[in-house]
């Protein structure tokens, strides 16, 4: 397993740099003349949304099943089952919060950057 | 099963029969594990020659011009270059190989799904969980192999009274092991529930028809919707394997620049 790894290392080493400085000339490039692409993140709100919906039930199945193990492990049903099953929600709610704060600064940085390019555009006029 | 289609009348499709799997070529019990070749690994093979002959094709005679199905390659590298790049930094292009592939095959097994008469993989949750099983674990591996055991900070929420650590602790942990679930069931979930759907429309409009006279007229309905079904359904084939690739960026993020 390791001397796979190494080699990869090894490959990656040079061509990585290479690469870098590639997607920079291409970033400036780019830069050069970007228009505002306004649909962009439209369709991955449907994602997002996606995304939130099934983190909720499976906090609570994953905390549960944990704690029905731990039972089954002690032999103390249905203490750890419905402990873990409170856990599970709350873990849930915390996915969900966590989820959907880094949703909101991604939303507003791509506004931020739209205004800029907007702003920039008008100034051009 | 049979009562349920003689109460229903000429309503007799079953909409989860697609999802069945039988045996192609039957093999003997291995240790108890039964290796037959079925339907299911038909159409994941089915899937991979599509990715290989797809790749190789588009990158064949690749010149300054692209040509259509050049540019499509490219396209698909630079998508996946950029997620990495946006979601796990510049060191999380190492891992390029990996999430390409993933992003590939699950993005081509949604699709295939999409081709009438044929078996959807990723509408099994075995299999979306096995996927989502390896990168969890290869996500796991890579945080303890760069971080050492200081991994386990990530588990450890800063700036909280020693008396709260113990339930946060845990909290963090249940919140940590329900991802490969969350990553798994989001996508068997929607690629079966799609699936069903269609099949559904499909057999209301097949009963319309059936009925005969003027009530066929009524065809046109179910029909209609199935169509907008198709083209929403071929949306979700796509945002699921990028919803699918995206987390994994981001749990690779985790595991590199531990937060």
């Amino acid at each position: 397993m390791e001397h796979l790894f190494e080699g990869i290392k090894v490959r990656q080493a040079d061509p990585h740099d290479h690469l870098r400085n590639f997607s920079d000339r291409v970033k400036k490039a780019q830069k050069r003349d970007k228009s505002p692409a306004p649909h962009k993140g439209r369709g991955t709100l449907i994602g997002m949304a996606y995304r939130l919906s099934v983190e909720l039930v499976v906090g609570v199945s994953v905390g549960g099943f944990i704690g029905w193990w731990l039972d089954k492990w002690f032999a103390t049903a249905p203490i750890f089952f419905l402990l873990m099953l409170i856990l599970g929600m709350v873990a849930g709610i915390l996915n969900v919060i966590r989820a959907a704060r880094a949703m909101q600064d991604k939303v507003q940085l791509d506004d931020e950057s739209q205004n800029q390019s907007q702003s920039e555009n008008e100034n051009k006029k | 099963m049979a009562t349920q289609e003689q109460e229903a009348g000429g309503f007799n499709v079953d909409p989860m029969h697609q999802f069945e799997v039988y045996p192609i070529i039957e093999l003997p019990m291995v240790g108890g594990v039964d290796p037959s070749f079925t339907n299911a690994s038909l159409w994941m093979m089915i899937a991979v020659v599509c990715v290989s002959l797809f790749l190789t094709l588009s990158a064949r005679g690749a010149s300054l011009v692209p040509s259509r199905l050049q540019s499509l390659g490219e396209l698909a590298y630079e998508f996946i270059a950029n997620m990495i790049r946006d979601n796990a930094g510049q060191e999380g292009l190492r891992y390029f190989p990996f999430i390409f592939t993933l992003f590939m095959f699950v993005l081509f097994c949604n699709m295939l799904g999409m081709v009438p008469y044929s078996f959807t993989v990723t509408s099994h949750l075995i299999v979306t969980f096995a996927l989502a099983s390896v990168i969890f674990i290869a996500v796991t591996a890579i945080g303890f192999i760069r971080h050492g055991l200081g991994f386990v900070q990530l588990f450890v929420p800063k700036g909280i009274p020693l008396i709260m650590l113990p339930l946060l602790v845990v909290i963090e942990l249940i919140s940590y092991l329900t991802r490969p679930v969350s990553l798994s069931v989001r996508l068997f979930a929607n690629m079966m529930a799609g699936h069903t759907m269609l099949k559904v429309f499909g057999g209301f409009t097949v009963a319309f028809l059936s009925a005969g006279g003027i009530i066929s007229a009524g065809a046109i309905a179910p029909f209609a919707l199935m169509v907008a079904f198709t083209a929403l359904e071929l949306l979700i084939a796509f945002l699921q394997a990028y919803v699918f690739a995206i987390l994994t960026c981001i749990y690779l993020n985790d595991a590199l620049h531990m937060h």
